[in-house]
């Protein structure tokens, strides 16, 4: 007979965490197949078009390149606050402020600055923008107690808003009345690698902010403290850990990324200010705020995962708008299929916990 | 004068105080619609439209709070329960079978929540985002049939005899469809279950001390997963209100970010189905004046922030007033019996 022994396990094994983000990948790919075939759908048609849209040739992976840089440096800040447990959930808004206010700098700036600085500058208003954004939800969290889930997310939706607002109103670029604001002068739009739409510049900067936060998580005292008080806040705090100091930090950092990959789009991509600069064009739970969230878990909350995680979401996110193209299926299916793998991650999680050995006898 | 007067007067002058500017606000609310032209009747009436989705949701997150699992899900159920409640309404040629349609379909897709979060032990405000985006993803992909299509097969509006004759108050109330009354009724059924039957305080206990309903044989992940799944249903349910009852149509991210509200409201609703009412009477209040303001040439994004920063203000106000709002001890911890 076949018998099955659990066991509690003290620390996680690495090949397990990254077993569990395989698994739930897969477990998320045949309950979506399921959802693909009841639309009357080849769920392995539509996979192979999927992934070779996001990962097949030299222009596929050029596009996937182009959507991981939003990804990865919303990703890596998220995971850097969830390891906190700091529930930022307000990317999608704090990267829509940013890229209001690096816009801003960028159109309606008073005076001359040489191109290099204005671009600096702009970067330095998506940052603090986004920043100061999530940083008015750390503070009423740790001041009077405001949830922060609701805190960021209510704040989502005033953003997207104001955002309208300035696209349909005072912003808006004179002429045809589209709701854009008018374009970035040439000297302010990034350079990008030749043949494609990624802007390096950007790129870069998430790749220095992925090694930045590995540094601080892994290296330093201060990392430490955030794995302690994401552990347990109560421990934490009786081992004189400020909680107002970690919470804050670590809001700062995840929502200026996002205040950069904000400024990253507008600069690098779109060149105005329109909606969807925050990649909700197709389907409004895809902008890169919500999709991010995935990218820090399916990273198991590190740097570096989040980084390959960024990569990995940006081809099913290529891939997907190329088979809502070709062959039909919305692009929800994405959204959905993207859903399905934080809740497997989520519900896997526990087999990192216990181990699992089979023997025979009793 | 002892500590405890003190104390108590010191209660007493901040309740007199929040009932005072209450009062007032009501008062100088309902002069100003008079006084612009409004009739008071027919904008509460849109008011109730307006609150009853965010009521069904917030009595179900209230329930599923109160058991001790805090499901952010809710946006994503809503949204779910829209597209489902058009598909079956549809399909079966009947808004009843929509509403019934979209309420199983998030009883289901909480269901699913339940068991990683149960069960499988997992991490709670993760496991809801996962839940809002499956639940976004999924109403796109099956509601993309009918979208936009007029639903032929709707809720009649049934006024209730001689209560609707009452001034504003039987236009508040007791003219609408009859889901309005359904979630009307909910309000103090729910109470009553919660707070004064041997049910309420077994879910009120597996929320507040899991380990002690447990060795009082309570079974509690029976109770959560009851919690989670009337929950669902509630939020499947709002959804499907918007779609068949209200819109008459379905369109993707029709709920609009109202599924987030619902967790606000929960927590202003400190918990409590009464409390519920009120908030989304306040949210359904705001949403509806909003409009009358469009009106008088305000910008019309600027005034569609006005619901979510009403909510914000008003929890951070509630939070000003007092520290400790009462949430459930064990909300966010999950239970094994090792």
């Amino acid at each position: 007979m076949l018998g099955l022994k659990i066991e509690k396990r003290a620390a996680p094994l690495p090949w397990v965490e990254l077993g569990i983000s395989g698994l739930s990948i897969v477990i998320a790919l045949l309950a979506g197949s399921v959802l693909i075939w009841t639309q009357g759908f080849s769920p392995l048609h539509i996979y192979s078009t999927l992934f070779s849209g996001g990962f097949g040739s030299f222009s596929a992976i050029a596009k996937t390149l182009t959507k991981t840089i939003p990804l990865l440096l919303i990703g890596v800040g998220l995971a850097l606050a969830f390891k906190a447990k700091a529930w930022n959930i307000g990317a999608p808004g704090q990267m829509i402020i940013g890229a209001i206010a690096g816009t801003g700098v960028a159109l309606f700036l008073p005076f001359d600055l040489p191109a290099p600085a204005h671009i600096a500058l702009m970067f330095i208003a998506g940052f603090a923008a986004g920043a100061g954004l999530a940083a008015i939800c750390a503070f009423l969290n740790t001041k009077i107690g405001l949830d922060m889930v609701v805190s960021t997310l209510l704040l989502n939706y005033v953003v997207l808003k104001l955002l309208k607002y300035l696209i349909y109103g005072p912003w808006q670029a004179p002429g045809w009345g589209f709701p854009y604001t008018k374009e970035l002068s040439a000297s302010l739009q990034l350079p990008t690698l030749a043949g494609t739409r990624i802007h390096y510049p950007t790129l870069i900067i998430g790749i220095v902010a992925v090694l930045l936060i590995y540094v601080l998580m892994r290296r330093t005292k201060l990392g430490y403290e955030i794995r302690v008080f994401g552990e347990n806040p109560k421990a934490a705090e009786y081992a004189g850990i400020n909680s107002f100091k970690i919470i804050i930090l670590v809001m700062i950092i995840s929502g200026g990324l996002a205040g950069l990959a904000g400024i990253g789009e507008v600069a690098g991509i779109h060149h105005l200010l329109k909606e969807g600069i925050d990649g909700s064009g197709l389907a409004y739970v895809s902008s890169y705020g919500y999709t991010a969230i995935i990218v820090a878990w399916l990273g198991r909350r590190s740097a570096l995962g989040s980084a390959l995680a960024a990569f990995f979401i940006a081809g099913i996110l290529v891939g997907g708008y190329g088979v809502q193209l070709i062959e039909g299926v919305p692009f929800a299916m994405v959204s959905a299929i993207l859903g399905l793998i934080l809740i497997s991650l989520i519900g896997g999680a526990i087999l990192a916990r216990y181990k699992f050995t089979f023997r025979r006898g009793r | 004068m002892n500590l405890a007067t003190k104390v108590f007067s010191n209660i007493l002058r901040k309740k007199t105080l929040a009932l005072i500017i209450g009062l007032a606000a009501v008062v100088l609310f309902v002069s100003y619609l008079e006084l612009s032209g409004v009739k008071t009747g027919s904008f509460l009436n849109r008011a109730m439209v307006f609150a009853t989705p965010l009521l069904f949701g917030t009595l179900g997150e209230i329930y599923a709070e109160r058991s001790g699992i805090l499901n952010l899900g809710i946006e994503g159920m809503m949204s779910t329960g829209a597209a489902a409640g058009i598909l079956g309404a549809f399909a079966l040629r009947s808004a009843w079978a929509g509403a019934a349609v979209g309420m199983i379909s998030g009883a289901l897709l909480a269901f699913l929540f339940a068991i990683a979060v149960v069960h499988l032990r997992g991490m709670q405000v993760p496991a809801g985002l996962g839940l809002f985006m499956f639940g976004l993803g999924l109403s796109g992909v099956i509601g993309v049939t009918h979208a936009g299509e007029k639903l032929p097969y709707i809720f009649t509006k049934t006024p209730i005899p001689v209560l609707s004759d009452i001034p504003v108050l039987g236009e508040f109330l007791f003219q609408h469809v009859p889901l309005v009354y359904l979630a009307l009724i909910l309000v103090p059924i729910m109470w009553f279950v919660l707070f004064k039957t041997r049910l309420g305080l077994n879910i009120r206990t597996v929320g507040e001390n899991p380990a002690a309903a447990d060795s009082a044989g309570v079974n509690v992940f029976r109770t959560r997963y009851l919690c989670i799944i009337l929950g669902g249903a509630l939020a499947g349910l709002g959804g499907a209100f918007f779609s068949v009852a209200w819109m008459h149509y379905w369109l993707e991210g029709m709920t609009a970010g109202w599924g987030w509200v619902v967790i606000a409201l929960t927590i202003f609703a400190l918990w409590n189905p009464l409390g519920g009412l009120l908030g989304s009477l306040l949210f359904g209040g705001v949403h509806a004046f909003q409009f009358e303001l469009q009106g008088l040439g305000f910008p019309i994004h600027i005034l569609g922030m006005l619901p979510y920063l009403v909510t914000l203000i008003t929890l951070i106000t509630l939070l000003l007033f007092r520290r400790r709002l009462g949430a459930p001890s064990a909300l966010l911890t999950s239970y094994t019996r090792e």
